[in-house]
């Protein structure tokens, strides 16, 4: 059985939760599917030894009572005609379609690998804030957190909440750069303000910029990492380390049901000003179409949702303020930049395929390889994280249409999934084996 | 806020944690070891999102996302494979 709706966002975080809410009139059916247990998304995910984030709370309010349909756990995995949806949750398979469909799928982090990335104690950056804010132990815990961005401010916030030890956030972008950053970020005043909030906070938290881990060591954990600017090394002891790079967005739906993408190096979903892709009644809004953080999202989020209802009279008051928080897409990736020592941290013996374990090896450096073709030398891009995490490390050391090319031929299903979900698939393409 | 405390039972250790807490922060109290990498090797949660699959662990028997999986009262989680 499939279960028609006016309309089906993918993603409970702060684009959809606002679109939903946009979209809503007396009578629409209205379904959000995220597969987290909870709505909120990256930044406003459920942590349960503190009150919700306001803005998160006062969204909540209207959507809890509006008859908004939520499929938490719920994972969309595979397409059918119509599109119809295929997700699949802890107790089984459902399929549901809508009249229209909106991408809020967000982001994910870009790691980028380097001796002993693999290590127990090594997290991503907004993976270790994730993973604390679900309870995972770092009270009185020595944390570093490397890599680049503000994400990585956001994470030092919260592991201080839940009482780590953040010995130093580690900023590769050089302090020139880092200072260029906020002196422009006044044109935004929404992102000044959560800017200012994050620093109040880190006073005593000492801000490196220009340096990086170049190496990570423990025996069966971490115990330490290497930081160097280049020329000299220095030993930081510590008990957790979360690293990343900044985010890429998640386009591998969209991309699966054929939206075009826009930009090379990390592709985004290509969208109209009013969030509509290339397909006619699918939108797309938030971290799926550029990495421009949680103002932009929302902005994306509610007028995606009135222009996928048709609600062209509401639009117009949204269309300035959205472009201008498009803006901050460059603004960020300008300064956030990453230097050329980082994206080559990993020797022939680093594993760059976490899932299978695989090094580089005799693929190393031998730029250009297409994505095929190393998928066959190495194995990469076959573990069950489908690529998610190598093939954009190996974009940032190869020449640009890498992902471009892999993303051309995209197979179901979008996610490892159960034997039955496939056999009811039956599309006659190649799906990846459960595992 | 002060939620309900669960237990769950990580490779035979009762652990007990408050409500609305992952199976992946139950495993962390009891061990970093979460699943062998095909090379052997130790491995952990990294992603924290879902989609890394390094936290992949024998939950009520089916194998499942750690850091993905609300604590409810008596599961029973395995790590290690
Ligand atoms: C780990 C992490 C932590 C972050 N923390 C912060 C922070 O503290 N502060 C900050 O300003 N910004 C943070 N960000 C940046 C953040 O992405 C944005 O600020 C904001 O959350 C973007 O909103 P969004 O709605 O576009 O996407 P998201 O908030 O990422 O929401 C997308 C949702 O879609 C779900 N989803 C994706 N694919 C599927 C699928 N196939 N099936 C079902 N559900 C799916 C995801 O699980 C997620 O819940 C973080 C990003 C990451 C990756």
């Amino acid at each position: 059985m499939v279960d028609v709706f006016d309309l089906v966002i993918v993603g409970a975080g702060p684009a959809g939760l606002e679109a939903a809410r946009s979209a809503f009139a007396p009578g629409r059916r209205i379904a959000v599917v995220d597969d987290n247990p909870r709505p909120g998304g990256q930044i406003w995910r459920h942590d349960p030894t503190q009150d919700p984030p306001r803005a998160f709370r006062s969204l909540w309010d209207h959507l809890d009572s509006s008859g908004t349909r939520f499929l938490c756990s719920h994972r969309l995995v595979a397409f059918e005609s119509g599109p119809t949806l295929v997700l699949e949750s802890p107790t089984g398979t459902r399929r549901i379609r809508g009249e229209r469909l909106l991408f809020a799928c967000g982001a994910r982090e870009l790691f980028l690998p380097f001796p002993g990335w693999t290590l127990p104690g090594v997290y991503g950056a907004g993976g270790l804030q994730a993973l604390a804010k679900g309870g995972l132990p770092v009270a009185g815990r020595t944390v570093v957190l490397a890599g680049s961005g503000p994400l990585l401010l956001a994470s030092a916030v919260t592991l201080l909440r839940h009482g780590a030890r953040v010995e130093a956030i580690i900023e590769q972008a050089p302090t020139g750069e880092v200072a260029r950053f906020l002196a422009l970020l006044p044109r935004w005043p929404l992102q000044t303000l959560a800017a200012l909030a994050l620093i109040r906070r880190l006073i005593r938290v000492p801000y490196w910029r220009g340096v990086w881990v170049s190496g990570a060591r423990g025996r069966d954990r971490l115990c330490e990492v290497e930081v160097t600017d280049g020329r000299t090394n220095r030993i930081l002891p510590c008990e957790a380390l979360g690293t990343g790079y900044g985010l890429v967005p998640n386009i591998e739906a969209p991309n699966l049901l054929g939206c075009k993408l826009t930009g090379s190096l990390h592709p985004a979903v290509a969208v109209d000003s009013q969030g509509e892709t290339s397909l006619p009644g699918i939108y797309a809004a938030g971290e799926v179409t550029g990495i421009g953080g949680v103002g932009r999202a929302r902005l994306q989020g509610a007028l995606a949702g009135v222009a996928a209802m048709g609600e062209t009279q509401r639009i117009h008051g949204l269309l300035g303020r959205a472009r201008h928080a498009n803006a901050y897409v460059g603004h960020l990736a300008q300064h956030f930049r990453l230097r050329e020592p980082v994206r080559r941290l990993a020797g022939p013996a680093t594993v760059v395929c976490r899932c299978e374990d695989a090094a580089l090896g005799p693929a190393h450096g031998t730029s250009p390889v297409d994505p095929r073709a190393l998928r066959l030398l190495t194995r990469i891009g076959m573990g069950h994280c489908q690529g998610r995490i190598c093939l954009h490390a190996l974009a940032e050391t190869r020449p640009e249409p890498f992902l471009r090319e892999w993303l051309a031929r995209p197979r179901p299903p979008l996610f490892p999934t159960r034997l039955e979900t496939l056999a009811g698939l039956g599309d006659g393409t190649n799906p990846v084996p459960p595992t | 806020m002060s939620p309900r405390s669960v237990t769950v039972h990580v490779n035979g250790v009762p652990v007990t944690l408050p409500e609305g807490t992952t199976v992946a922060a139950a495993i962390a109290g009891v061990t970093g070891h979460f699943r062998a990498a095909p090379g052997g090797a130790p491995r952990g949660p990294f992603c924290g999102m879902g989609y890394c699959g390094e936290c992949r662990v024998r939950i009520d028997g089916v194998i499942r996302l750690a850091c993905q999986t609300p604590v409810s009262p008596g599961l029973l989680v395995e790590t290690g494979g």
